[in-house]
């Protein structure tokens, strides 16, 4: 906003600007300091320099000229303020919400990451040539990498959740953070603004352990105390000694809103394991590796553990992306791309639009220009005041586009919630652009002048007395005005076809998500997510038993209809997966045994989630770590190996080849674990929690009504069982579900509204050049009619001319979309780019508009009367 | 003469105690017309290049105060300035007396002159 400022400070007349403008800026900074509405404050503060730039005392008459030209340019628009404001109002939405879309695009997209060198960092992963799926990475397959001569410098991390305090009067807190590599920070190129990051020495087994914080935490948790850095914290219940505070912008979007950050550690035993993939791993080249050296130098590595260690890496490749492109999958930048792609279609929507109006305007009064020219008026003069006129609806229009713009990204902002925004760039808050709204201003101002000027060029060209006597501007430029418009108009529809249906495809998509069924019942169901503590529970037996209780205790609560637990709930992040083997089948080669999801779950799972059961029975309290050991496996893992068969009776081995064999006693219908691409269910396997114990885990509950008034009393009966753990947010799964689909949404509203647009521009552009053609042709209409032609026929006449531009629009609108709708394979769910019903229906509401919006002008015709039409002038 | 606007007539008023710069006759302004006049920064600084040219106020060589920020810019009234506060002043007294003496002001509506300091 400033820098609009800054600029329009540069209509006033020389002399003030240079004794009043820096003064005048600074005024303005300090009265804003007390404003309580800024945005009306400010859209009061450039209205305001608008008109002292017009009414300011002029020394010299140099300037007058121009003063006099805006006067009058100020008073012919609000004596006819229809067009001015039309135009104002298009050029306020196209360009700030294009303006919008790029700052967006600009602040989580091209800007690059605020690390030292971010082009020279790697995500660098796993894959499985074999099963087709990426992993992370194993200990001793880091320490290999780290002898590579391409890197600089090869730092780990994995995500990990901490209990924070406790142990006196104040409630332990869950939060997120990470254990890292010591020299995670120092690879980023992350200083500690207190204290240090950690030490080589602090990175080994059985060190002192200590903890960086965050600076968000470290101001909301322990109040900024500077004397913090030393002393000891509980962490998890133990002891650690505060290292270091990060700087207040840094962000690590791949971890989410981490506070906590502990060393990695790894013991020796975890340090030689290749086989578990578990890090997530960040590297940094030498200055001059470029990313394909550095993949070759990855693929090479792979190539020789393969050979070295067949068991654990055969058919094991390692890939690299840069970091700015592993955050921008997790984002969604396709998303941000798309959207922006989209508001260019609405700016050149709105660019002919404008052209369109100005045009039709220009041509009108061709009369008036001829007059001027023949009272003597320069060429320059009667220029330069058409000029003036439309300077002064694009500086209207431009303060107009920066509200929209603010609007838009508050709104943008706003409408993403909490949970995901975390793992979004700056916490999903961005700027507008203002470099991008001179950029729209300026695409929209050249188009204004081209098509404004054209027709003043031409009349002071034409023969005036031709001019003056032809009287209502049909003179030469009639019909290459309507060339002209209609080409546009063409356009225009063409781009709000192809907007259209990028739109309806979105709505459809959206339309399948909020239709999908999850597989079990998500009204009313709630889950806690619960870690107790090693401390108080070195038995994982006794963690489930302590989890049993609660959930007995929870289940008698008045509202709660059924209560259960299980290690891992649909839609609320990981979901856990192990390999099996099925007894009495040849052992497939070790990198091709099949894994399935699995999920340690309380018996009364299956009816709290309301998942139907298919076969066999469901799990029971008979079920324990005494009993022979059973599974309930889904209708997918069935088809898939004991196809036209019945699974329950059949035993498989998990996790090991030689662990204890399991029993399957039932098969559930497959249920869905996330929406999005290629979100079918795949095998999935439920063990009982009893079985499989484990300090972490998820209540589960339904409820009758609405659940968010029960979430005290579930607190409190949580710590009637352990005051010591730290119980989080309470959410309904139906919210955790509808945030996990935020993106389509965040999509679907803005290019649903945008094609909105786009629609009724296209209808109003029609609209004009089918009424402009109307008057132009009313004497034509009146001889027509005079001479027998009826009523309807010249109502058809105008709507065939209407057809025919439409019908052209919607060809090459269609024609273009089918080219671009795959860009949104992406963001579509269960919707093909190519779905015919919402091509034809695009088609088909569009020329239902548009005959709607030319059917008035061709009523219009129809029901001149023939004598004051050939008076017409 | 033609009787000055009444932001002109407001900016010489706070200027008639003390020199200030621009945002603190901006807040005098306030004040002294308690919100009933509110000009946005344009038109504040329109007057005062009006006023300047018309040697009613000038820029001061001397600081009011010397805690304040040295970069700012003082202004200060001019003789013909004060004589012109004077003479709008004089006009806008008979002015009033002519009100009071037509009962304008009806008794609904006490007058509202606090003392300001």
């Amino acid at each position: 906003m400033h820098g609009l400022y800054r600029f329009l400070l540069r209509l006033l007349p020389e002399r003030m600007r240079a004794t009043f403008a820096d003064e005048m800026e600074q005024v303005l900074r300090e009265r804003l300091h007390d404003q309580r509405r800024p945005s009306f404050f400010w859209v009061r503060e450039i209205g305001g320099l608008l008109r002292a730039a017009i009414a300011a005392p002029r020394e010299t008459q140099a300037f007058s000229g121009w003063t006099s030209d805006i006067r009058a340019a100020v008073r012919a628009h609000t004596r006819h303020p229809k067009f001015p404001l039309l135009a104002i109002a298009m050029l306020a939405i196209g360009i700030g919400g294009c303006t919008a879309m790029f700052s967006m695009l600009n602040a989580w997209v091209l800007n690059p990451l605020p690390f030292d060198a971010p082009d020279r960092l790697l995500f660098v992963t796993t894959f499985d040539t074999v099963r087709g799926w990426d992993d992370q990475i194993s200990p001793a397959d880091l320490e290999d990498m780290r002898r590579d001569p391409e890197f600089e410098a090869i730092s780990a991390w994995s995500n990990q959740n901490y209990n924070v305090g406790g142990g006196g009067p104040a409630e332990p807190q869950r939060v997120k953070g990470a254990r890292v590599s010591s020299n995670f920070f120092r690879v980023l190129g992350v200083e500690a603004v207190l204290g240090r990051t950690f030490l080589a020495e602090e990175d080994q087994p059985g060190a002192a352990r200590s903890v960086i914080l965050s600076h968000e935490f470290w101001e909301t948790h322990f109040l900024g105390d500077r004397a913090l850095i030393g002393r000891t914290i509980l962490l998890d219940d133990e002891p650690v000694t505060v290292a270091g505070v990060l700087p207040a912008h840094f962000q690590f979007t791949l971890v989410g809103r981490a506070h906590v950050y502990t060393p990695l550690a790894l013991s020796i035993a975890q340090r030689n394991n290749r086989e578990s993939r578990w890090l997530s791993v960040l590297a940094r080249t030498k200055a001059g590796v470029s990313l394909v050296r550095a993949k070759e130098a990855l693929s090479a590595l792979a190539k020789s553990l393969e050979e070295r260690y067949p068991a654990s890496n055969s058919k094991i490749g390692i890939q690299a992306i840069l970091l700015a492109d592993e955050i921008g999958k997790h984002q969604g930048n396709q998303v941000v791309w798309v959207c922006f792609g989209l508001t260019i279609f609405v700016l050149l929507i709105v660019c002919s639009n404008v052209a369109n109006l100005v045009l039709a305007k220009s041509v009108e009064r061709q009369k008036e220009m001829a007059v001027r020219f023949a009272m003597g008026a320069s060429r320059f003069r009667v220029i330069r005041q058409m000029l003036v006129e439309h300077l002064v609806l694009f500086v209207a229009g431009a303060a107009g586009s920066a509200l929209v713009a603010l609007y838009i990204t508050r709104w943008v902002t706003s409408a993403i919630p909490y949970e995901v925004r975390q793992y979004l760039r700056d916490y999903a808050y961005f700027p507008v652009d203002f470099k991008a709204l001179l950029f729209s201003l300026a695409i929209a101002l050249l188009t204004g002048i081209l098509f404004g000027l054209a027709p003043a060029l031409e009349g002071s060209r034409a023969d005036l007395n031709y001019a003056l006597k032809e009287g209502s501007g049909r003179g030469s430029t009639g019909r290459r005005g309507r060339w002209i418009r209609n080409t546009l108009v063409g356009g225009e529809i063409a781009l709000a076809t192809a907007l259209l249906v990028a739109g309806a495809l979105l709505v459809q998509s959206m339309k399948h998500i909020w239709r999908s069924d999850a597989g079990f019942n998500t009204a009313g169901l709630v889950s806690v997510e619960l870690s107790l503590s090693r401390k108080g529970y070195a038995e994982p037996a006794k963690a489930t038993r302590a989890i049993e209780t609660m959930v007995g205790r929870i289940g008698t609560l008045p509202g709660v209809t059924s209560a259960s637990a299980a290690q891992y709930v649909p839609f609320t992040g990981s979901y856990g997966g192990i390999s099996f083997w099925i007894e009495g089948r040849p052992a497939p080669p070790p990198n091709e045994v099949p894994t399935t999801r699995y999920n340690p779950v309380l018996p009364g799972y299956f009816r709290t989630m309301q998942i139907g059961l298919i076969a066999g029975r469901e799990l029971s309290e008979h079920d324990d770590a005494t009993a022979p050991r059973v599974a309930i496996v889904n209708d997918v893992f069935v088809r898939r190996h004991w196809p036209g068969e019945s699974a329950v009776g059949k035993r498989i081995r998990l996790d090991k080849r030689d662990s204890e064999p399991v029993e399957i006693v039932g098969v559930v219908k497959a249920v869905k674990t996330f929406f999005g691409a290629n979100d079918t269910p795949s095998r999935q396997l439920y063990v009982p929690l009893r079985q499989a114990a484990s300090r972490r885990s998820n209540l589960i509950m339904r409820t009758g009504g609405d659940p968010t008034g029960l979430t005290s009393a579930i607190r409190s009966e949580i710590h009637a069982v352990d005051g010591n753990v730290p119980v989080p947010a309470i959410r309904p799964l139906a919210t955790v579900i509808e945030e996990s689909v935020t993106p389509f949404v965040v999509t679907t509203q803005m290019v649903g509204a945008f094609s909105l647009l786009a629609l009724v521009l296209a209808a109003t552009g029609l609209y004009a050049v089918m009424s402009w053609s109307v008057t132009q042709r009313t004497r034509e209409l009146g001889i027509r009619m005079a001479l027998g032609a009826a009523s309807g026929d010249v109502a058809r006449m105008v709507l065939r001319r209407a057809a025919v531009l439409v019908a052209v629009g919607l060809v090459l609108g269609l024609g273009a979309a089918l080219s671009i709708t795959g860009l949104l394979k992406l963001v579509l769910y269960e919707v093909s780019p190519r779905d015919p019903l919402v091509f034809g229906g695009v088609a088909l509401t569009l020329a239902v508009v548009a005959f709607a919006a030319s059917y008035l002008p061709a009523r219009r015709a129809a029901r001149l009367d023939p004598v004051t039409a050939l008076r017409h002038e | 003469m033609t009787p000055l606007t009444p932001l002109s007539y407001h900016i010489l008023l706070a200027l008639a105690d003390e020199d200030r710069h621009g945002y603190a006759i901006l807040k005098e302004v306030l004040a002294q017309s308690q919100g009933g006049l509110q000009p946005g920064t344009g038109a504040l600084y329109t007057s005062i290049q009006r006023l300047v040219d018309e040697g009613h106020i000038e820029v001061a060589t001397r600081r009011a105060n010397s805690g304040d920020d040295p970069r700012r810019r003082y202004y200060r009234l001019t003789e013909e300035g004060r004589s012109a506060l004077a003479v709008e002043t004089g006009r806008l007294t008979e002015l009033l007396s002519v009100a009071r003496r037509k009962r304008v002001l009806t008794p609904m509506r006490p007058a509202t002159t606090r003392a300001r300091s």
